[in-house]
């Protein structure tokens, strides 16, 4: 009731002026899609009309080919099965993780090319994995994520997620050079950006713009997925397909196989690092040693070996202890001091940073400290 | 030619202080060879823990660096407590005999990396 009492209101009370249109109200297109769509890639819209392409499975774990066939596919036909061992003339009796699989649709023909360069790329691979055994492989598919992180941050390599985070931002370039045309070009032809048409087109390409934004975050982490295939096939929807330009054929986008070399290397590294590098001091203290005892002074060549030995000791006890020490809780006080954020591949990679110069500057100290005991107990056993 | 006195005794602390820290390793390396199981067991909701559990598959380097960094964070919980990433529960229920003896470990690791550290840089620096 208003304060005149039960009095009927106008249907219209402030009827509307003519309202000049000024574009929709903005939305939240990447949440709309992210809910959406958490698990699609973002692909281009032409790109999913076309017969699936082929694409391939990384193995996960040491299977029978059986088994392998029987988790990729939910019920196989003959010519899957056929195209499917005609494309993996590399997996014998058995597979072994990181080992390629080369996927395709039998309904398929146009596809060989590709099929080919997937085929050279799983031999890439095979080649890389060959030295391994098959644990070390599975360390290897397991912590590849973390291993690429690392390795990606070496000046050297360049990660998986490196390449195709470059090729997006130069997709999100286009796009974004594209929405600048448009708009000049509807201002030069209507003398106005009011036009529907121009509305139409943009919130086009500002939706294209918001997919590739998302994918370039999604991508970052690892590879997309590729389901059109995957629906092809008749594939089970847990085991993950990747697109095959992503598979890293000679010539092709670096991807898997350009990366995998670099992966079992680096596996080998995380394994066998603090061996080599105890080794490389140690073989530096006895090179010192050669050189000194060479010159032929003997008195020279009796006591580098007591600093040398001090060094060499002191050196690997300071460093493997500091980096143990800052393992704990030191090296994530030391990033957060330093403005990293907590959580993810950016920590991993400053605590790993941390923790190696760390124990660089503890081994240091520590070998000057035994270099000095080792000259005093020369001098003392004189 | 023997030592003067304050040479000697310098000498016995950096001695001292070095076989202390391959003793320490020597004994974080066996924690990490008969116990690891059980202190990832005791810890697995702790993500701060289960982020470095693949060290272990790191080689003797590798599982240094994890009983190191589990020490730390059981003596020293309260900066990943208050960030979710450790369980209260967790800690609650570890073995209090293991939890003492990573405490007993951080702590002498930290003076012998100090005496250590204040060695190498007097030695750099010419005081000795």
């Amino acid at each position: 009731m208003s304060e005149y009492g039960n009095v009927p209101k106008p249907a219209l009370p402030n009827p509307p002026r003519k309202k000049v249109y000024r574009g929709v109200e903005p939305t939240d297109l990447h949440a709309k899609y992210w809910a959406e769509y958490p698990e699609a890639p973002a692909e281009k819209p032409a790109a999913a009309k076309a017969p699936a392409e082929p694409g391939f499975y990384i193995v996960q774990q040491v299977m029978p080919r059986s088994a392998l066939e029987a988790a990729l596919f939910d019920k196989p036909d003959g010519a899957t099965l056929e195209k499917f061992t005609r494309l993996n003339p590399h997996v014998t009796g058995y597979a072994k993780p990181g080992q390629l699989i080369v996927l395709s649709d039998p309904n398929n023909p146009q596809c060989t090319r590709e099929e080919a360069l997937l085929m050279e790329a799983a031999q890439k691979v095979d080649a890389a994995l060959k030295p391994m055994s098959d644990e070390e492989a599975s360390f290897m598919v397991r912590y590849r994520s973390e291993i690429e992180s690392i390795l990606s941050q070496g000046s050297t390599s360049i990660g998986v997620g490196e390449s195709i985070f470059a090729k997006n931002l130069e997709d999100v370039k286009t796009s974004l050079k594209e929405i600048e045309a448009l708009h000049q070009k509807s201002f030069q032809r209507d003398g106005h950006l009011r036009s529907s048409e121009f509305f139409a087109e943009r919130a086009r390409l500002f939706a294209k713009l918001d997919r590739q934004l998302t994918g370039l975050t999604r991508k970052g982490i690892g590879f997309p997925d590729h389901p059109s295939l995957k629906s092809a096939l008749g594939i089970s929807s847990k085991s993950l397909v990747h697109h095959w330009s992503l598979a890293g054929a000679p010539g092709q986008i670096p991807g898997y196989a350009t990366h995998t070399e670099g992966v079992a290397r680096a596996a080998k590294v995380v394994k066998y690092g603090g061996w080599i590098g105890t080794a490389v001091g140690g073989g530096a203290s006895y090179m010192k040693v050669q050189e000194v005892c060479a010159a032929g002074n003997k008195d020279a060549c009796e006591k580098i070996k007591y600093t040398e030995g001090g060094n060499f000791v002191g050196g690997v006890a300071g460093g493997a202890a500091t980096g143990a020490f800052l393992t704990g809780s030191t090296a994530g006080i030391i990033c957060v001091g330093l403005g990293v954020p907590t959580g993810g591949m950016a920590t991993l990679a400053c605590g790993v940073i941390v923790v190696a110069a760390g124990s660089y500057a503890g081994g240091a100290l520590g070998g000057a400290t035994g270099e000095w005991a080792g000259q005093k107990i020369y001098e003392a056993s004189k | 030619m023997s030592l003067n006195v304050v040479d000697k005794v310098l000498l016995s602390i950096a001695v001292v202080d070095l076989a202390g820290l391959i003793l320490w390793i020597g004994v974080c390396l066996h924690l990490a060879y008969t116990k690891m199981d059980l202190m990832l067991e005791h810890l697995k909701n702790c993500s701060a823990i289960m982020t470095r559990a693949p060290l272990r598959h790191g080689g003797p380097w590798g599982k240094l660096l994890l009983v190191g960094g589990i020490s730390g964070i059981v003596t020293f919980p309260r900066f990943y407590l208050k960030r979710g990433e450790l369980s209260s529960e967790d800690l609650a229920s570890f073995p209090p005999h293991l939890k003492r003896k990573l405490v007993v470990l951080q702590w002498s690791v930290i003076c012998l990396l100090l005496v250590m550290i204040s060695f190498g840089i007097a030695v750099k620096s010419g005081f000795v």
